[in-house]
């Protein structure tokens, strides 16, 4: 048993030098596709967390969409994507989003 | 059943007839009983029909007046919601715990958080709020205001020391040979914060004091003012380990008020999900037993097999704790060819290492040596504090819900009961390692089962107004949740009755008469999960400080003092 266990590799994941394999049905960050979003703000609405923003820049008719997403908030539920009825957001499974600064944490999308 | 039990109900109250309602099976409702006429029905209940078993004791804010949803069951597995209401302006019931000993938590709650005045309760510590919090401000009451609570913090006399660890006069006075070791809130061998007070004489336990709540997070009320789908990520949170047992509950409840029925292939994938957690709780539970009697060996390789459902956990949730397989209507992710092989092959793998570890467990001399005869309670001692899960199945007691009340998929694929009689804490790890080979055999029959269809049913946002009372099979017992509508989008009222709530009930007693080395493992033996139970920031006072609420940037200054007191300077750290 010891001897089986010595030339066995270890159970634990290899997180060496920040690569991180993660199967890619985990989810991480969102992905937004401000082409396709129609302004509806369901996302935000249904963020248990309020962690995403949807600002539009533009006018009605002339969008100019973007997303700005507090990851310091954010509990990755996947609700936004789920939510969302055009799927201009989906996860990913982008997982090492720790910053130095408090504020850094909010990223645009 | 039920027309049974609500026939025999009329017939004795021939008034109560229009307030008694059978609207689902296994259910009966009693509508709005004033305190006058609820003693009687109770009572009768209790002596006439044996309704023995308390479930829980629900609080709900009626604008004028305060409710009150008693949920008792007996042996027919009926369980009847008697609902009564007292003004606010006279909050008076008498204390249900002479009849249903498992009322106690439950009515401590009701005075803390509703503000009820529950005569002949026995005396002991405040319930789950801190003892610092004023005693006129009542949280779950509609119209309560946060604000109020700072102020009324700082009007509260400063000496109030805590009851428990000041002796009373004669104790101070009489030398004795009993010795009160204080275990908690913050200590090695507990998991999480909960404070015990042993009294020992020599190493037998005397006595023992609990006081749980210091996790209480006020998720009760946080869910009032979300709606339905975010309080899905509350509910998701009220424990880390039994998550999926917490939302298949709410979402049943809600789906019940909706009036929608869950496509079958998404209530298989629940089964497999949930039996999945059931895999990883006891896995996790055995390895935290194992290590509390020093066997860490064990403790070593259940966790490592743990790693491997909640790996497959992962792929199939999205996360390896909240998974958030559930959704409103239905679930969210769906089992393709290739995960399904990956589950059978870890099922394959967990079947030799489960065995092994029964192996274990029936040969090892220290192990038993450690474990048979600890903690002890018995059958009668499980029906009379209403102990449910492992604990009570360790003594025969079969309330397994997905048995005797089943839901979902489990109605198409039976589960067996497993009994132990060793009324002890080898009897609960043998019924859970038992368990755990129940829940192989009945992922691998869900797979071959699995129906095709789609996956979810939609929900509306606004539920139709209605109550629903929902119980499941947490992997640590029964599980109930009830979810009040007024018909906007967000609920009028939740309350999570988590398994441990019922077990601590019983706690006292197991302690009485062990060694204090055994006390560790005694607790653990229930599996407690304290944030499931208290639910609920807590604000704690220590040795008459006054209490301090701090914001984030007056806590950062606190932190740049403390640290320039001792000769490091941190204010240049850029956070």
């Amino acid at each position: 048993m010891v001897f089986k266990s010595l030339f066995r590799k270890p159970s634990t994941i290899q997180y060496m030098g920040g690569k991180l394999s993660l199967d890619n049905r985990v989810r991480g960050l969102l992905r937004y596709d401000p082409a396709t979003c129609i302004d509806c703000k369901l996302c935000m609405r249904d963020c248990p967390t309020g962690a995403i923003r949807i600002v539009n820049n533009g006018t009605k008719t002339e969008r100019d969409m973007h997303a700005y997403l507090d990851t310091g908030l954010c509990i990755f539920c996947g609700q936004c994507a789920d939510s969302c009825s055009k799927n201009s957001l989906s996860c990913t499974s982008k997982a090492d989003l720790s910053q130095l600064k408090h504020d850094d944490l909010t990223i645009e999308l | 059943m039920e027309n049974e039990l609500a026939g025999a109900l009329t017939e004795r109250f021939p008034e109560l007839s229009d307030r008694v309602r059978v609207e689902r099976p296994g259910r009966v409702t009693v509508d709005w009983l004033t305190q006058e006429e609820f003693l009687p029905v109770i009572r009768f209940l209790h002596d006439g029909l044996g309704l023995t078993r308390g479930h829980n004791v629900i609080g709900t804010d009626e604008k004028e007046d305060l409710g009150f949803v008693y949920l008792i069951s007996g042996p027919q597995r009926v369980i009847a919601a008697l609902h009564t209401r007292v003004p606010k302006s006279d909050p008076r019931i008498r204390s249900m715990t002479d009849l249903y000993p498992m009322f106690l938590l439950f009515e401590r709650e009701l005075v803390d958080l509703f503000g009820a005045v529950v005569e002949g309760l026995p005396q002991g510590r405040r319930y789950p709020l801190p003892d610092k919090w004023p005693r006129d401000q009542w949280p779950l009451r509609k119209e309560w205001d946060p604000a109020g609570v700072k102020e009324a913090m700082a009007r509260q006399p400063a000496d109030l020391q805590d009851p428990a660890h000041r002796l009373s006069e004669e104790e101070e006075k009489e030398p004795s040979n009993l010795v009160t070791v204080p275990i908690g809130p913050q200590h090695p061998s507990l998991d999480e914060p909960g404070s015990f007070a042993i009294t020992l004489e020599g190493e037998r336990v005397r006595g023992a004091e609990i006081e749980i709540g210091y996790n209480h997070r006020g998720l009760e009320k946080a869910c009032e003012s979300r709606t339905y789908v975010q309080d899905l990520y509350i509910i998701e949170r009220v424990c880390g380990i039994c998550s999926l047992a917490h939302t298949t509950a709410y979402c049943m409840a809600v789906e019940q008020l909706a009036g929608v029925e869950v496509p079958i292939r998404a209530q298989y994938i629940r089964l497999i999900a949930a039996e999945m957690e059931r895999l990883h709780s006891h896995l996790l539970w055995l390895g935290v037993a194992a290590h509390e009697i020093g066997f860490d060996t064990l403790f070593m390789l259940t966790w490592r097999d743990r790693e491997s459902v909640l790996d497959v956990m992962a792929v199939l949730g999205g996360n390896r704790i909240n998974y958030g397989v559930n959704c409103l209507g239905g679930v969210r992710r769906d089992i393709d060819a290739e995960l399904e092989q990956e589950i059978l092959r870890v099922m394959d793998f967990l079947e030799t290492e489960v065995q092994n570890f029964m192996h274990v467990a029936d040969t090892e001399a220290t192990l038993k040596a450690r474990l048979v005869g600890v903690g002890p309670l018995s059958r009668e001692d499980c029906l009379h504090y209403g102990a449910t899960g492992p604990v009570a199945r360790a003594a025969g007691v079969s309330e397994d819900v997905r048995v005797v009340e089943p839901y979902g998929a489990y109605r198409e694929i039976a589960v067996n009961d497993i009994t132990d009689d060793h009324a002890d804490v080898y009897g609960r790890t043998v019924v859970r390692m038992k368990e755990m080979l129940e829940s192989i055999r009945l992922i691998r029959e869900a797979l071959k089962r699995l129906p095709e269809g789609p996956l979810t049913v939609r929900v509306p946002r606004r539920i139709p107004a209605g109550e629903a009372i929902v119980r499941v099979e947490a992997p640590r017992g029964e599980n109930i949740h009830f979810v009040r509508s007024d018909g906007s989008d967000t609920p009028d009222r939740v309350r999570v009755r988590a398994p441990t709530e019922c077990n601590w009930h019983g706690m006292q007693h197991m302690l009485q008469g062990g060694y204090l080395s055994d006390v560790p493992i005694t607790i653990a033996a229930i599996d407690p999960c304290y944030s499931c139970t208290d639910r609920a920031i807590t604000l704690r006072g220590r040795d008459g400080k006054p209490l301090e609420v701090m914001d984030w940037g007056t806590l950062r200054q606190h932190g740049i003092q403390w640290y320039a007191r001792r000769g490091i300077d941190i204010s240049k750290v850029v956070l």
